[in-house]
């Protein structure tokens, strides 16, 4: 899976032929297209499920950004600021897909 | 191949076209200043050492009268016979002829001085060769002759590396703001990895270029140089290095930064209009990310302190990135709907480096840990970017810390092992980071490393029975 903090790292991704990036979106992650760097700013706030037992590091369960545009919290959801960037993914879990 | 004039007789000339290029070696990035004047007092306020002893020895009235200008001079120079005749027998003095030139040059200023922007064009190009420091051009023709696609006809970089070296060791150069410069360039020929201990590499290179550095003071907001911004480009430029060296070699770093008051470069200290500039001063804020990354590594701090401050401190460069900088420019860039003045490739670059610290940051760090998919989609867009390099040719332009990078997406993409559909993809991935770390190999010794680490990673991945 990945987490806000992650998935805001890994934003520009979508504009490289990772060949990871459409393999996951296929098994379940989602994307939101709409979400372009043209569109910033205009997109409404995105929301995702935060699932610390399912986190890849322990330690990051309590991952609390000190960052303004992103606040993880754990057990919550948690929300990005509407000028934040617009595309965004999320994936639920890939372990258990695969196993 | 030409003899260059001895510094000595370049020196001696008196019109202003030598006057003004001996300012610029003495004064690096003094450009177009009027610097007639002040030349003097570079050499003055530069050439000694720098010592803030006294700080921890007295009162603070004493303290500025320790270190200040000496009354006397080492009798070591570089002007004995012995040292000559070392100089004759290495030809430390001689020259490509003069299209060669123009072919280094072009090659440094395209692929090395964006990551080492310490010397402009105009105090080297068509300056009369004479005019130019002997050390600091065998040093560039390094650097060019390591990046350029075609091999160059009756000389190698070993033997521009040879010829620097020995200029270096028999004090040919006077100046030692000139010396820190060249000896930092020298990291261009890294003939191996770090499984061998050696004197020609990188993290040599860079710490006696940090070594002297700091004894010019360089690194303390106490010395004044007549060049701040060069100043600081040099500085953080030895920073930068030697944050990543310690990344991709897991040692020591030689800078602590908490001894360091010089604050980080901005566009201000670049030549008006530097394309080079945003991506120089990205690189450095990335650089030392990474760097303190590592430390924590080192220091063995706790996984969730690495984990956390990490993460925030790359949430705030990528935020912090000029929007030219990203990715997403270089693709409308290329489309031909927006004209960027950066070098495609030179974003490119930089996303490698910011991708292999994702990729480091959150790897697994067992085997039992649940599939660390930022890791791997991460190590899976340095192999797209690589993919990009293949095709275009422009492999041979990159750097030798290229190979760890290539190393650290090769272990990540190896955690998709297991995992059917990801791993046929994965695998993909794999082979073009096999190819690029072939073409690395044909001209940096420490790609050998990398390549055997991997499949020794790799033997031990499909041997288990579940990853």
């Amino acid at each position: 899976m990945l987490y806000a903090t992650q998935a805001v790292l890994l934003e520009d991704v979508q504009y490289t032929s990772c060949r990871l990036w459409p393999i996951l979106a296929d098994l379940g992650f989602t994307y939101d297209p709409a979400g372009t760097t043209a569109d910033m700013g205009k997109e409404k706030r995105v929301s995702v499920s935060w699932l610390p037992s399912q986190h890849p590091e322990a330690t990051t369960a309590s991952d609390q950004s000190q960052d303004p545009q992103v606040q993880d919290q754990p057990g919550e959801e948690f929300q990005l600021d509407e000028d934040f960037f617009g595309a965004f993914l999320f994936w639920e879990d890939l372990s258990a897909d695969f196993t | 191949m030409c003899e260059q004039r001895p510094r000595k007789q370049r020196r001696t000339r008196g019109h202003e076209q030598t006057a003004q290029s001996e300012s610029s070696i003495s004064s690096y990035g003094s450009q177009q200043k009027d610097t007639s004047a002040s030349q003097r007092d570079v050499s003055a306020s530069v050439e000694h050492g720098h010592i803030e002893r006294a700080m921890f020895m007295g009162p603070e009235v004493l303290r500025a009268q320790d270190g200040q200008q000496p009354d006397y001079t080492s009798h070591v120079t570089g002007d004995s016979d012995v040292n000559r005749q070392i100089c004759d027998l290495q030809q430390a003095y001689a020259l490509p002829s003069r299209s060669i030139q123009l072919a280094l040059f072009e090659n440094f200023w395209e692929n090395c001085y964006p990551w080492d922007p310490i010397v402009e064009r105009f105090q080297v190009v068509d300056v009369p060769s004479a005019n130019v420091s002997p050390l600091l051009l065998q040093a560039i023709f390094l650097g060019g002759s390591r990046v350029s696609a075609a091999s160059l006809p009756s000389v190698s970089p070993e033997d521009f590396y040879r010829r620097a070296k020995t200029l270096f060791w028999t004090d040919q150069e006077r100046d030692p703001l000139t010396k820190v410069i060249a000896a930092s360039l020298l990291h261009w020929y890294n003939p191996h990895g770090p499984e061998l201990v050696s004197t020609n590499t990188s993290t040599f290179w860079n710490r006696i270029a940090i070594g002297l550095a700091m004894q010019l003071g360089v690194h303390s907001a106490q010395k004044r140089f007549p060049d701040e911004g060069l100043r600081r480009r040099i500085w953080w430029m030895l920073v930068a290095r030697d944050c990543l060296i310690s990344a991709a070699h897991g040692r020591p770093q030689a800078i602590n930064l908490d001894h360091c008051d010089v604050p980080r470069p901005t566009l201000h200290d670049f030549p008006l209009g530097s394309t080079v500039a945003p991506v120089f001063v990205a690189y450095v804020d990335l650089a030392v990310i990474v760097g303190k990354f590592v430390n924590y590594s080192i220091r063995r701090a706790p996984v969730e302190a690495q984990i956390t401050d990490t993460a925030q401190r790359l949430l705030r460069w990528v935020g912090d990135l000029p929007p030219m900088l990203r990715l997403h420019a270089r693709q409308v860039s290329q489309a031909g709907s927006h004209t960027s003045l950066i070098e495609p490739f030179n974003i490119q670059r930089l996303s490698i480096t910011y991708y292999a610290a994702v990729s480091m940051l959150y790897r697994a760090r067992t085997s039992d840990d649940p599939f660390p998919t930022a890791a791997a989609i991460a190590g899976s867009t340095i192999a797209s970017i690589f993919e990009d390099f293949l095709a275009r040719d422009l492999v041979r332009r990159l750097s030798p810390v290229y190979t760890f990078y290539l190393l650290v997406a090769s272990v990540a993409l190896l955690s998709c092992y297991g995992y059917k559909e990801l791993w046929r993809n994965a695998e993909e991935d794999l082979r073009v980071i096999s190819l690029a770390q072939e073409e690395m190999k044909k001209r940096w010794g420490s790609a050998k490393g990398s390549i055997r680490s991997f499949e020794k990673m790799y033997a031990v991945t499909v041997s288990l029975p579940s990853w």
